[in-house]
């Protein structure tokens, strides 16, 4: 389970001067659900998503993640999650498998636990063709297969999704989506942030909208709709971005 | 490691490359100046005077004559020739007399010009002192008063090996570029590269702690930089005992084994440092170009003081505190030293306490720019 009590992200800009990118967030995710963070992009979802995983450091506010204290137990919370994004890479001189090796040592797998693992996640991933390639060789859709099994090697209770879908075809991000829903099922959280609205509203069993660092309105999808009387999520979704943006909401 | 090209290259092909020829050129340029050279000399008003010609042979083999002063200054200032000396009228009666003059003209910028002069400058002296002696033995005076006090010259007891190879000086100045190049190689990549690949956040993710990762990049790069360094050291002993280039070792060629310790010693705080500055520099820079324009800026100070350490044989500094506590230039003294067979474990003592204290304080520094936030992408 994750939540968050007014979490906030302050940044200083030697230019723009200081820029909220996370402001007085709450939120709760529950496992065997996906819980959606949309907005557009620059909107906070990343910050989020990093203060969460203890990249970053909140400036304000309180966050757990599996019960972990995000400024007090940074190394638990990590045990605990899988990361994946669109912009997190692999060591393109490593193959697959070594990859997989490496980040297994690192979540303090080894011996059989971790080449079990490994041909666990490679059967269910279907990596067995290509794991012994080098990353550089791969093509993006093999690529973000192996970063998938990076991300749930050592099985955790929590998984970060930030954009994971972003610059792949179809089909790749066919399977991206098939491989969280089968994770939701076996009764993990899930965090899943996304600016395409098909995604959420396939996947995401509650949404926040997220836009300049605040949480505009969360709830089901049915929640949004009736919410902003709207008969689609994208056209809620525009109407929150939209109504705020006008100034009409503080 | 061996799939990266840049570790291959800057870590073992380079090191050997540089050394091989290194080796091979100054072994050649000693052979060269082992064996007398023979300059090209220009003579005018030489006209069958036999002790003109006498003068001549013993400067050169190499004579051309000419007509007019004009063509043989040209020919020197042209580089045809290295010295023209011009021969009065009538050279052996003028000498006879005494009074005479011989007009000589070198080109300064040519080194072989002065060796070329500084041989006239022995054959006239030596037909001064012969015309002398025969005057004197004329008058019946003893010769032996012309030369009251004679010039003996002896050379300190060289240890066998490098003492006699003009290499000694050059060596160590090889085996420190090399512990920088080394690193300097990889080390854009390992941080730098990673932020902006962003491998870095998929590390910072896993429960490993930012100091765990920093030093486990900082002892891969002094990895990398020792064993560039120590690869380098390996070629100078592999053309050493394999005699590829025995006039660059005349003397032949043996380092001991407390010299090879030794030169450990002070070799392994100096990568640490090295690897200490590699690392904080990519660690600051925003992506890989950026940590490569600050890393060439700061390899020119690290440098500096290597490329100093080959002058110090001209100066009387070599014994001086502030050289054997000057990171870089007291590695290189204590490398040449070891080299030599002649460790001074006072200034090896220093050379290892100053750069494990640098190398200490720049860990530290780039372990607080790895917690910073700035290290998982700077914008």
């Amino acid at each position: 389970m994750i939540k968050t009590e007014s979490l906030s992200k302050h940044f200083q800009d030697p230019k723009k001067g200081w820029i909220r990118a996370v402001e007085d967030v709450s939120v709760e995710a529950q496992p065997g659900k996906v819980f959606g963070m949309l907005g557009v992009n620059g909107a906070g979802k990343t910050t989020f998503l990093r203060m969460l995983s203890t990249v970053i450091s909140p400036t304000g506010g309180k966050a757990w993640v599996n019960g972990f204290d995000v400024l007090k137990e940074p190394e638990r919370v990590r045990e605990s999650i899988g990361f994946l994004s669109a912009s997190t890479a692999l060591y393109g001189r490593l193959t697959g498998e070594e990859v997989l090796e490496y980040f297994g040592g690192l979540f303090g797998l080894a011996g059989e636990e971790l080449h079990s693992r490994i041909r666990s996640v490679s059967q269910a991933l279907r990596l067995d063709e290509f794991a012994g390639q080098l990353c550089d060789k791969m093509s993006t859709g093999q690529k973000q297969r192996v970063s998938i099994a990076r991300a749930i090697l050592h099985d955790p209770p929590v998984l970060f999704f930030d954009e994971p879908t972003a610059g792949l075809d179809v089909v790749t991000s066919q399977t991206v989506m098939e491989f969280i829903e089968s994770y939701r099922d076996a009764g993990k959280t899930i965090v899943f942030s996304t600016h395409i609205m098909s995604e959420a509203e396939r996947i995401c069993d509650h949404i926040a909208v997220i836009d300049q660092g605040r949480i505009l309105a969360q709830g089901s999808k049915e929640d949004l709709m009736e919410l902003t009387s709207q008969p689609t999520l994208e056209k809620s979704f525009l109407a929150l971005v939209g109504y705020r943006r006008e100034g009409a909401v503080a | 490691m061996f799939r990266d090209r840049r570790v291959v290259s800057g870590a073992f092909v380079m090191p050997v490359f540089m050394i091989i020829m290194f080796v091979t050129l100054i072994g050649l340029v000693q052979e060269k100046v082992s064996k007398p050279t023979k300059p090209t000399v220009v003579v005018m008003g030489m006209a069958g005077d036999k002790l003109a010609a006498t003068l001549t042979k013993a400067v050169s083999s190499k004579v051309t004559e000419v007509k007019t002063r004009a063509e043989g200054l040209a020919m020197v200032r042209k580089g045809g020739a290295k010295l023209f000396i011009e021969f009065p009228p009538r050279f052996t009666e003028t000498i006879a007399k005494g009074g005479s003059e011989l007009k000589v003209t070198y080109d300064p910028t040519e080194p072989l010009s002065g060796i070329a002069l500084a041989t006239v400058r022995e054959v006239v002296a030596a037909q001064n002192q012969a015309k002398l002696k025969a005057i004197l033995i004329v008058n019946q005076v003893d010769p032996k008063l012309t030369e009251p006090l004679k010039l003996k010259v002896g050379e300190t007891e060289q240890p066998k090996g490098l003492g006699g190879s003009s290499l000694v000086s050059l060596l160590p100045y090889l085996i420190v570029i090399w512990a920088f190049y080394g690193g300097f190689s990889i080390v854009s990549d390992l941080v730098a590269g990673e932020k902006e690949r962003g491998t870095m956040e998929t590390l910072l993710v896993s429960p490993i702690k930012r100091h765990e990762v920093a030093l486990g990049k900082y002892l891969a790069l002094c990895l990398v930089s020792l064993t560039s360094s120590l690869t380098s050291l390996v070629a100078i002993l592999a053309v050493g005992a394999l005699g590829l280039s025995k006039s660059a070792f005349p003397t032949g060629f043996s380092i001991s084994l407390p010299a090879l310790l030794a030169m450990l010693a002070t070799l392994i705080p100096l990568v640490g440092m090295f690897a200490g500055i590699l690392i904080s520099v990519s660690a600051a820079a925003k992506n890989m170009r950026e940590a490569q324009t600050y890393l060439t800026l700061v390899s020119f100070v690290v440098v500096m003081p290597a490329v100093f350490s080959q002058f110090l044989g001209f100066t009387d500094m070599r014994n001086a505190l502030w050289v054997k506590w000057t990171p870089v230039l007291g590695t290189s003294v204590c490398l040449r030293d070891a080299l030599l067979g002649k460790t001074d474990w006072l200034a090896l003592l220093a050379s290892v306490a100053t750069s494990g204290l640098i190398g200490a304080a720049l860990l530290w520094v780039a372990v607080r720019l790895f917690r910073k936030e700035t290290i998982l992408a700077r914008t």
